[in-house]
């Protein structure tokens, strides 16, 4: 719509410029402000019939604003009804670097899924592919039935997926109440949802006024959860929420997090696999960027070798 | 109140920026040759200087913190802003004869400002929205694309207004009234432009700490990935900092206008001062960038005045930002309220 706006006015801002140079006693920048002035005015009809005849389906007001519309979506997915998130073979780049090369994955609505592997398997890559801060070359993720492989981070997020990155990556200039209020979506989020926040995490309410920065661990990945939660998210994903924490505070995190999958659906990286087994109802595997396993973590815990083979734990 | 003046004056940065003002100070009176007219004059008229400067690196340090710009084409609109407020207020001067539809001069100057801001924020965000946002990738990119635009600003002032000066002629009410102060004699005008920059400095600063969209910048500036992964179109955010950053720039231009010469190295001098003063405040620091204009105006204003006094030649006084921005970088890297890049 720009683009013809800009081209119309443009057009007739050129053709106009001349004549009024001559006329106004060699002034070029009267003249090139008349033209500019009367290329907008003239613009008008053209605009007017670009908004009375294309874009005739995004006035259509029959079926209720979905978050996604207006994607690049390339139709609907034949998505398991159960399942909130679907990733399809994605390979995913960073740089000249194949991080991803084949992940795929399941997320049933209300569960807790908990992405396994060792270091540097892609499993922050493929939470990052989600979300769009680096999206795939190939393959595709759809969410709650619709293609966002190619969507942008904030189109992503604002479509109901919360992002609780690793390192926590809270902004620490601002104070506990902004890292909140900024991530709102629309007016009242915060307020509609603070007493869930403070009911999990009721320290964030005493230091609700202090700088994010002056924050322990524990607190500043409370901080990160608890910003996921102001916007009326379906899926969170969590990665690695208990790195570098005490164990105590590990053990305060998990029944939050246990607490909050009662309301959203949950899709977690963890390495601690004691903490990721006592959290989680499923599991993948990533190895080396490829999805190589996935199930009921029930099956998994009875099963040592692959934990040992995948997680090189004993 | 108390408390944090207390804390305030504990702060090793705050101690530091106090000794450098009061250097700046005992050198101005210095350079005063002890004379209190001349004194209060070198005080004047560094405040005044601060305050432009805060007008051009104000946008710029935004620009730079939030998006890692470095905006070469600042001091463009700084100069575009001079130009155009010159050329409205003098229509049978320059290129524009809209100007004389408006016969009360201080009522045309308010309007010719309106304008130059206008037209600034207009030209920032087509550079933005058309031209640097596919390279948001490339940062090399954007810094020859903002450079190269600076060279286009001058070159197109040059086609449109020659390379001859413009000197103010016109006097509106702020400059027809004038004030003693020990002996020398002020224009209200210079008075009224400290006061408008100081409104400025607060208003742009309850900007960044009390609205939504503040809260987005700083939390851009520290970052933006994860700004984006809250659903917040950041690109937007970008173009607005960036039109806001260059409708002040001409903002800036077009209230010194009155008393500064009007002529083609207007903009690369203010830039130059305006590189200095995000270097010393620290690069993104907005209260960095306050405090800097006011050390890096007093500083350049006192090192003309001891120039002249002394006879060591004019060269010294545009030469202080630059030799203040060599002294910072050999010292604290960081600048004073800046983090490590």
């Amino acid at each position: 719509m720009l683009i013809i706006w800009a081209a119309v006015g443009a057009t007739l801002a050129v053709l106009i410029t001349p004549t009024v140079y001559r006329n106004l006693n060699q002034k070029p920048l009267d003249g090139l402000i008349i033209g500019l002035i009367v290329g907008i005015i003239g613009s008008v009809p053209g605009l007017l019939v670009f908004w009375l005849l294309l874009p005739y389906r995004f006035r259509q007001s029959d079926r209720p604003p979905h978050p996604l519309d207006g994607f690049r979506w390339r139709g609907v997915a034949q998505m398991h009804s159960n399942n909130i998130l679907e990733v399809r073979d994605i390979h995913t780049f960073i740089g000249q670097f194949h991080i991803l090369e084949g992940v795929s994955l399941e997320v049933p609505r209300g569960s807790i899924t908990v992405i396994l592997g060792r270091n540097g398997a892609g499993k922050t890559t493929t939470l990052r592919s989600i979300i769009g801060l680096n999206n795939p070359r190939s393959g595709s993720i759809f969410y709650n039935g619709r293609n966002i492989t190619h969507a942008t981070a904030h189109e992503i997020a604002a479509s109901g997926i919360g992002y609780v990155p690793e390192h926590r990556a809270i902004f620490k200039e601002l104070t506990v109440r902004e890292n909140l209020e900024i991530a709102a979506r629309k007016r009242g989020d915060l307020e509609r949802n603070q007493q869930f926040i403070f009911d999990l995490f009721p320290d964030l309410q005493r230091l609700i006024d202090l700088p994010g920065g002056n924050l322990s661990g524990g607190q500043q990945q409370m901080l990160a959860i608890a910003r996921a939660l102001v916007p009326d998210n379906d899926l969170l994903l969590i990665d690695e929420p208990s790195e570098g924490l005490a164990p105590v505070i590990i053990d305060q995190l998990m029944a939050a997090i246990k607490q909050l999958a009662k309301h959203k659906t949950v899709l977690l990286v963890e390495q601690n696999f004691r903490v990721a087994s006592r959290l989680a109802d499923r599991y993948v595997i990533i190895d080396d960027g490829h999805s190589v396993m996935s199930g009921d973590m029930a099956d998994l815990i009875k099963n040592p070798d692959v934990i040992k083979r995948y997680l090189g734990v004993a | 109140m108390q408390n944090i003046l207390q804390k305030t004056m504990r702060d090793p940065t705050w101690q530091l920026i106090s000794w450098m003002l009061g250097a700046i100070f005992i050198f101005a009176l210095v350079a005063s040759e002890f004379n209190i007219g001349s004194f209060s004059s070198t005080l004047l008229n560094g405040m005044l200087r601060a305050m432009l400067l805060f007008l051009v690196a104000a946008g710029l340090s935004l620009i730079f913190g939030l998006m890692d710009i470095l905006n070469f084409a600042q001091g463009g609109y700084f100069m575009l802003g001079a130009y155009l407020a010159y050329d409205f207020q003098h229509p049978d001067a320059g290129s524009l004869t809209f100007g004389e539809s408006i016969a009360d001069p201080t009522l045309r100057f308010f309007v010719s400002i309106l304008f130059a801001v206008i037209v600034g924020g207009v030209l920032g965000y087509i550079l933005e929205r058309f031209f640097l946002r596919p390279l948001y990738d490339r940062p090399l990119f954007q810094l020859v694309l903002t450079f190269g635009a600076s060279l286009v600003f001058l070159e197109g002032i040059k086609f449109i207004w020659k390379t001859v000066p413009y000197t103010w002629r016109e006097d509106t009410i702020f400059q027809a009234n004038k004030f003693n102060l020990f002996g020398t004699t002020f224009e209200w005008y210079r008075v009224f432009i400290i006061i408008m920059g100081i409104v400025l400095i607060v208003l742009i600063s309850l900007m960044l700490r009390r609205t939504r969209i503040g809260i987005i910048i700083r939390a851009g500036v520290e970052d933006p990935e994860m700004v984006r992964a809250l659903g917040i179109n950041v690109r937007a955010v970008f173009t607005f900092v960036f039109t806001i950053g260059c409708a002040v720039a001409a903002f800036g231009g077009a209230v010194a206008a009155p008393f500064l010469q009007v002529h083609i190295g207007l903009g690369n001098l203010y830039l130059l001062g305006a590189i200095a003063v995000i270097v010393l405040g620290g690069l993104g620091s907005y209260e960095g960038t306050a405090v800097a204009s006011i050390i890096v105006g007093l500083a350049w204003v006192a090192m003309e005045r001891f120039s002249i006094s002394y006879n060591i030649g004019a060269v010294w006084g545009d030469l202080t930002p630059m030799l203040m921005l060599a002294l910072v970088l050999l010292l604290r890297p960081k600048g004073l309220f800046g983090e490590e890049r």
